[in-house]
């Protein structure tokens, strides 16, 4: 169950809600004077994740997916960036609350179709067990 | 668990308690007596971001500032609070700008809660995959 492809699946999702984190907090920090908003700079960031685990699973093959840490998740975020969308408000505020809801509609569908290739993943195991039930 | 919905909600109630004092502002926009003496003077909500960028956690509202700019003096000498000169010091509301607020705090209450509806959704949606 935990080959390098659903590891590599559960990291992205992780990332995804980490990134869904960073967006709500500039959404709820969209009145705040002098505010910069902060995004994950996702593929950086997956990558990282990814690297962080080559000590776990051997790799024959370059071409390989490296298979993430078990600690991925609570780690710190490294590919943190600021990213203002408004450079010029009076009270220095950087963000743009349309930009930063499109951002969030963006990441929650990367994360649907990350979960649903997982769920197939999934689906398949299950399949074999029902199938072996019935002989 | 899920510090998302902290934040969100942290949103949610920040624009709300703004939304508290335009409420007020509006109320009394012809007050001229308080307790502290004077006429009504214009609340104004300072947010302040919580946390940093490695560990954001929302927006909380920091303190109430009382606006200092002076409101218009008028001419009302039958008014029982105008001075010898029969001028009336009124509150420095202006009920354009507290409209112009409170659509402005009305809106961002709810890209929060959008934002939260698709959090939400992204849970329940990890919770069915064992299903």
């Amino acid at each position: 169950m935990s080959d390098p492809v659903n590891l590599s699946l559960r990291a992205a999702l992780d990332l995804r809600y980490q990134r869904h984190e960073m967006l709500a907090n500039n959404l709820a920090n969209a009145d705040t004077p002098g505010f910069q908003p902060t995004d994950l700079e996702f593929e950086g960031a997956l990558q990282r994740e990814l690297a962080g685990g080559t000590a776990a699973l051997a790799r024959t093959n370059p071409a390989h997916l490296p298979a993430p840490a078990t600690t991925g998740s609570d780690s710190e975020l490294q590919n943190t960036v600021e990213r203002p969308d408004v450079t010029d408000s009076l009270d220095g505020n950087g963000v743009d609350s349309d930009k930063e809801l499109a951002r969030v509609a963006d990441n929650s569908l990367q994360f649907k179709a990350a979960l649903e290739v997982l769920r197939r993943r999934y689906g398949v195991v299950k399949q074999v067990l029902t199938d072996m039930s019935r002989v | 668990m899920i510090k998302g919905f902290g934040i969100l909600s942290s949103g949610m109630s920040a624009q709300r308690e703004r939304l508290d004092l335009v409420g007020s502002n509006l109320a009394n926009a012809n007050t001229t007596r308080t307790q502290e003496g004077g006429p009504y003077r214009r609340r104004v909500a300072i947010f302040e971001a919580l946390g940093d960028d490695q560990n954001p956690s929302g927006v909380a509202v920091s303190e109430v500032r009382l606006d200092q700019n002076p409101g218009p003096v008028v001419y009302d000498p039958s008014h029982p609070d105008a001075d010898a000169d029969g001028m009336v010091h009124m509150p420095n509301v202006n009920v354009v700008e507290e409209m112009v607020d409170m659509m402005t705090a009305s809106r961002s209450f709810e890209a929060n809660s959008q934002a939260f509806q698709t959090l939400r959704d992204m849970v329940s949606q990890s919770i069915n995959l064992g299903r």
